[in-house]
């Protein structure tokens, strides 16, 4: 199959009806995309920023193992059981419920997140450049471009990747899957080499080292806030809130013969969001071991102490496999807002912005509270899904409702959404909650939101009908 | 010609798996184990594309 081959791809098949019998794939399908899928450029920077925020061993261990395991849960019982049934994109479903002009607003949304993580791989694959040419790279605590040459070698690196991504996207796609076995074996490699380097020479050291010379606990770096078991595994379920319970991976699931393939995420968690978080964050503690006072997050250097020139090529490729889709899928996020426009152009437009994003080293720096607050956004659309589907025809309302009212903006969605995203803001904000903990309350406060919602809406309706009648 | 790739796209693996088990048990130096890494990589680059995606004619 076409999708088999090119599974980085967006789905761009059955927009508008559910995935016939034909279409539907085998699990193995899912394996591969799955696995390929989370062995990203960004993983690199995930790992190590665990260490800055002063985790232990036991607790990043325990924290990815339970965070991970939820993932897949959320996957399998969540996303796939709807989409199996349905087999509808979320977009669509979204539509049917929210109405077309609220989902532009979530198209927006999602398109300006994408570019933001486009902006942060493009980040990371010209820390390669620094590493070779030994220019000045940010710091931890930078926020802004420190150097005339980093921003040239972003303009550079970010130029190429966005006129890749408008021209060749699915030459590149497939090249993607390609590297995807390499760039695990690499990952291996990472870990092995590091923790030689680190002294370890019996597996029997392992848990010595773990404990003394990588994940040691006690207090994080200046300015970095403390990160227990549970921001570890929070991070690891909440990290792609917005695929799993946010719903977005409807539109690859739909494709599912049957339900419990959504159990093929765990492909991507323990390979993607364990050994490669993990690998990192062995690479990042090297580094300190070699020079304490050494504190940047910065993926070339890192892979190129354990691993050379193959090390390089696994960030630069890592980065550029996975900036390819997220330009493209945010290109196709904004080219549903203005449909006449060329997607070649909006692809460029969102390349150069992403470019210049990546040149502010404030995002990728802060990569975890980046991905904690697109989840914390884009998920109360996933609990407007699951509540429409399960809880509202059980309370006697109608599901699909801007599609049966003939309605271009549903308010019930609405205010549901904007309510949580507020209120969740407030609270991190205001310092009461961490954000990487909002996620869960926040899906509760969506579904009783948008319950009420519906149901006043709804029945107001109803009596407007009588009314008139 | 795929089976032929196909053997280096295997031989590419076994070069990317046992470099780093060597260096894990002294049995060669960095230098070499990042050389080897390197090889290895770039033979699956030049080999993979030939049949990984690609449908068998038979």
């Amino acid at each position: 199959m076409e999708r088999q081959q090119t599974s980085n791809e967006p789905v761009i098949e059955y927009e508008r009806e559910p995935v016939p019998e034909h279409a539907q794939l085998g699990v193995k399908s899912f394996l591969g995309q799955y696995a390929g899928e989370h062995i990203a450029g960004t993983e690199l920077m995930i790992g190590p920023l665990f260490v800055v925020h002063g985790v232990s061993a036991k607790d990043i261990i325990l924290g990815l193992i339970v965070g991970n395991l939820l993932a897949v849960l959320s996957w399998t019982f969540m996303t796939a059981p709807i989409a199996t049934r349905v087999r509808l994109t979320l977009y669509y479903q979204l539509e049917k419920i929210c109405g077309r002009s609220l989902v532009t607003i979530y198209d927006i949304t999602n398109g300006a997140m994408f570019t933001l993580l486009a902006g942060a791989m493009i980040s990371v694959s010209t820390t390669v450049i620094g590493s070779c040419l030994n220019i000045p790279m940010p710091g931890l605590y930078d926020r802004y471009p420190n150097s005339i040459v980093w921003v040239v070698s972003i303009l550079i690196v970010g130029a190429l990747f966005s006129i890749i991504a408008a021209y060749g996207y699915k030459s590149l796609a497939r090249f993607a899957n390609i590297a995807a076995p390499w760039m695990i074996l690499m990952f291996v490699a990472f870990a092995v080499i590091g923790l030689k380097l680190l002294g370890m020479n019996s597996i029997k050291d392992f848990w010595n080292i773990a404990e003394n010379c990588i994940w040691k606990g006690g207090a994080p770096l200046p300015g970095q806030s403390k990160f227990t078991f549970w921001h570890i595994m929070f991070f690891a379920w909440f990290c792609n809130v917005a695929w799993h319970i946010g719903m977005a991976d409807l539109s690859v699931l739909r494709y599912a013969k049957k339900p419990w393939y959504g159990i093929a995420s765990a492909a991507g968690m323990y390979i993607g969001h364990f050994m490669a978080w993990l690998s990192a964050g062995i690479l990042y503690a090297y580094q300190l071991k070699q020079d304490p006072s050494n504190i940047n997050v910065l993926p070339g250097p890192l892979a190129e102490r354990a691993c050379g020139v193959a090390g390089l090529l696994c960030v630069i490729i890592a980065g550029w496999t996975t900036a390819n889709p997220t330009l493209y899928r945010a290109g196709l996020a904004f080219q549903a807002i203005f449909p006449k426009s060329s997607r070649f152009k909006v692809t460029l437009i969102v390349g150069a912005v992403a470019t210049v994003s990546g040149m502010f080293p404030g995002i990728v720096m802060k990569l975890l509270d980046f991905v904690a607050l697109w989840g914390m956004i884009l998920m109360p659309m996933g609990a407007v899904v699951f509540v429409d589907y399960y809880i509202i025809p059980k309370l006697g309302l109608r599901p699909y409702y801007a599609e049966y009212a003939k309605i271009n903006f549903n308010l019930a969605p609405a205010i549901a959404w904007i309510v949580t995203v507020v209120v969740s803001s407030a609270l991190v904000l205001s310092g009461q909650i961490e954000i990487f903990f909002v996620s869960l309350p926040g899906w509760f406060l969506t579904a009783l939101l948008y319950i009420v919602g519906s149901y006043i809406l709804q029945k107001k309706a109803k009596e407007t009908v009588l009314v008139n009648v | 010609m795929r089976i032929l790739t196909k053997i280096i796209s295997g031989i590419a693996i076994v070069g990317l798996l046992c470099a780093p088990l060597l260096f894990y048990n002294d049995r060669i130096s960095q230098i070499q184990t990042n050389n080897i890494l390197l090889i290895s990589s770039i033979l699956w680059f030049l080999s993979a594309p030939f049949w990984m995606g690609v449908k068998s004619k038979e």
